[in-house]
């Protein structure tokens, strides 16, 4: 390497340094949204069904609409907006926030050098004021727009709090480079919400038209969440052309408003002024095993692997979370990341995915239903296979998961009460195998914890003399149930209250619980709230429990936690005390 | 579980008040990434030699080996609530 090419090597590990998107996120008006027309083609495609005669246009400069759609025939439309807030309480407004920036934009000079924008405040204001219960306004914008949102929602709803007025925010991206998006907000009245206060809803739609599930989000996560998009756009600016012999360091958050990091990227331009010159991007999915290795955590080792797949700039992804994914679900979720960090000049159209994969998991369904499935996840290094319990709403959140173990039938018949045979994947059948529970391994730390924690209680109690009594309110398919019974056998009282009565039968069959068969065990298939109120009543419960373990899962994400927050309201948490 | 912040001040603030032994364990999706507390009846020293009291006690009874291992872990994690408002 020659002494010019050593001072271009440099390896950028965070966003301070990178200078600020402005100068690509700005202009603020993008050549495919220059239009009125245009933009309301845009929201017409991510909204068609809320389009109607209620609805009415904002836009701040004169121009005509021309749009085939039959649904904006009979919109209201004005650019002289004050008198639509007049008539305003039918309407849902959609407001052409980009048009005001244009004008501003355009009337000085300076402002064009500059183009951060102040968001018009009164207009939001006022049309939140406006809006009927239950009413939407979308704005069309932009970055500089967008990040301003939580402050403003901020002094809205101070001004709003005696109202009790409840927010429910969307955002789309719908163009990322350089960014327009649509910020839905749609208003709730206390009558027909039971919110307590603020809440804001936001569907994460980075990718343009794909929506994913929805985050409940408080106003600190949507600006935690703002905050990451502008980093990410820092990155794709600065990623945006190649700069030989640089290495970029990304931490990506599937989860704009977590701390977990799902993805490390490592975006590495090649120093070889030939690799350079062809501009070809590669994308390499580094497994765990390999992350150490010499070529992908040194700087030589990434130059060396520019040459190796002969690119000009490699993209190596480092998947942290998903340890159970398969590599399909893997490329499917990092292809995104990759059209983000390429450099826009590739000479390839398509960015290939190599594998640098042990090829440590595989993944069979077991048994799938409309809201749920049971699979399992054969991990290849140690040979180990795992059964799992996903929500098909949740299908990043193992809810439940045990460990299995093969053997022959006819060994696994001759001792049932160490052997419990599960329904076997075809993989295993074909050898005369039979998957087995491991009835010894606690496969995630959160049951080990919630089990332990009988540990903590201050045992005046006359254990052994007396069993211990507990209660699990969202007992699920039995996991703490049964190992609760593995540890204390039958000095334990469990009672199992489930209000899925599918669930306990899901976890005999498929792993083995033995929910029907366990004496100590008692299930009450019912509503945890309803249980524990009637519970309350009886004098025979007072006191009975030693430990309560609420362990319910809420199918609601937006709102923000689980168990359900009504599980804490003080009539439940009295009736908890009584027993 | 929680993603509110809101909501779960809400929730610690009235289970805080209703009782005097939280056994609290935080978790965001990853059922093995959590932390967990405990609201103040006994100082940490108290609740430690409890634990060890407890496991000494039960594990003549119980068949504990299995989540043994973990109970230096648990322990190392046990803070107290109040230090979580």
């Amino acid at each position: 390497m020659d002494s010019s090419q050593s001072q271009n090597k440099k390896t950028v590990n965070s966003t301070s340094h990178l200078p600020d998107i402005d100068n690509y996120v700005a202009p603020l008006v993008h050549e495919n949204y220059k239009t009125v027309s245009r933009k309301l083609e845009v929201i017409l495609k991510l909204f068609k069904t809320k389009i109607d005669e209620k609805s009415a246009i904002i836009f701040n400069k004169d121009e005509e609409i021309s749009i085939k759609d039959e649904s904006f025939q009979n919109i209201k439309r004005s650019c002289q907006y004050e008198d639509l807030l007049e008539q305003g309480k039918n309407y849902n407004f959609i407001v052409d926030a980009l048009s005001f920036h244009h004008r501003q934009t355009d009337t000085s000079e300076h402002q064009q050098k500059t183009p951060k924008q102040n968001i018009d405040k009164k207009l939001f204001k006022n049309l939140l004021s406006t809006v009927n219960d239950k009413g939407m306004v979308m704005f069309v914008m932009d970055f500089h727009f967008l990040i301003q949102v939580p402050e403003v929602l901020k002094e809205f709803i101070v001004d709003e709090k005696e109202s009790n007025v409840n927010i429910l925010t969307r955002v789309y991206v719908i163009e990322k480079l350089p960014l327009v998006g649509v910020l839905t907000i749609q208003k709730f009245e206390k009558s027909h919400s039971d919110f307590d206060s603020l809440k804001l809803l936001t569907y994460e739609m980075y990718e343009d038209y794909s929506i994913t599930k929805p985050v409940s989000y408080l106003l600190t996560l949507l600006k935690k969440s703002l905050t990451y998009m502008y980093e990410m756009f820092q990155y794709q600016g600065y990623l945006n052309t190649l700069t030989p012999g640089n290495v970029v360091k990304i931490s990506v958050r599937e989860n704009f408003w977590s701390d977990n990091v799902d993805y490390t990227i490592t975006v590495v331009d090649s120093n070889d002024p030939e690799l350079t010159k062809r501009r070809t991007c590669v994308a390499i999915i580094v497994a765990k095993s390999y992350a150490n290795d010499f070529i992908y955590l040194t700087l030589e080792g990434n130059m060396q692997l520019c040459q190796q797949v002969q690119a000009a700039r490699i993209i190596l992804i480092r998947p942290n979370a998903f340890n159970y994914a398969t590599v399909n679900e893997i490329q499917d979720r990092i292809s995104h990341y990759i059209s983000l960090f390429r450099n826009a000049d590739s000479s390839n159209s398509q960015t290939p995915i190599m594998l640098m994969s042990d090829n440590k998991n595989e993944s069979y369904e077991v048994y799938r239903e409309n809201s749920f499935l049971v699979r399992d996840i054969i991990e290849n290094e140690k040979k180990e296979t795992f059964r799992q319990l996903i929500f098909n709403d949740h299908e990043s959140e193992t809810q439940s998961e045990v460990k299995l173990f093969l053997t022959t039938k006819s060994k696994a018949k001759s001792d049932p009460e160490h052997y419990t045979i599960l329904p076997t994947i075809q993989k295993y059948k074909e050898k005369h195998l039979v998957s087995c529970l491991d009835q010894n391994f606690i496969c995630s730390f959160y049951i080990k914890t919630v089990l332990t924690g009988i540990f903590f209680i201050n045992s005046e109690k006359n254990f052994p003399d007396k069993n211990l009594e507990v209660l699990i309110l969202g007992a699920g398919i039995g996991t703490i149930n049964f190992f609760f019974n593995r540890i204390f056998g039958s000095k334990v009282n469990i009672t199992a209250v489930e209000l899925d009565k599918k669930m306990p039968e899901i976890g005999e069959k498929y792993f083995g619980f033995k929910n029907s068969q366990l004496e100590n065990c008692k299930w009450h298939i019912g509503d945890a709230k309803e249980f524990l109120l009637e519970s309350s009543k009886n004098k025979e419960n007072e006191k009975k429990y030693d430990m309560v373990i609420s362990d319910i899962n809420n199918f609601d994400p937006s709102e923000g936690i689980s168990p359900p927050p009504i599980f804490f309201n003080e009539d439940i948490l009295n009736s908890v005390q009584v027993i | 579980m929680a993603r509110s912040y809101q909501k779960y001040n809400q929730a610690f603030e009235k289970v805080h008040s209703s009782f005097e032994n939280i056994f609290l364990i935080e978790n965001n999706e990853d059922l093995n990434k959590i932390h967990f507390c405990f609201k103040k009846k006994y100082t940490n020293e108290d609740y430690a030699r409890i634990y060890k009291e407890n496991l000494d006690s039960y594990e003549k009874h119980a068949n504990i080996s299995i989540i043994e291992a973990d109970y230096k872990r648990i322990l190392n994690k046990v803070v107290d609530l109040s230090e979580k408002k």
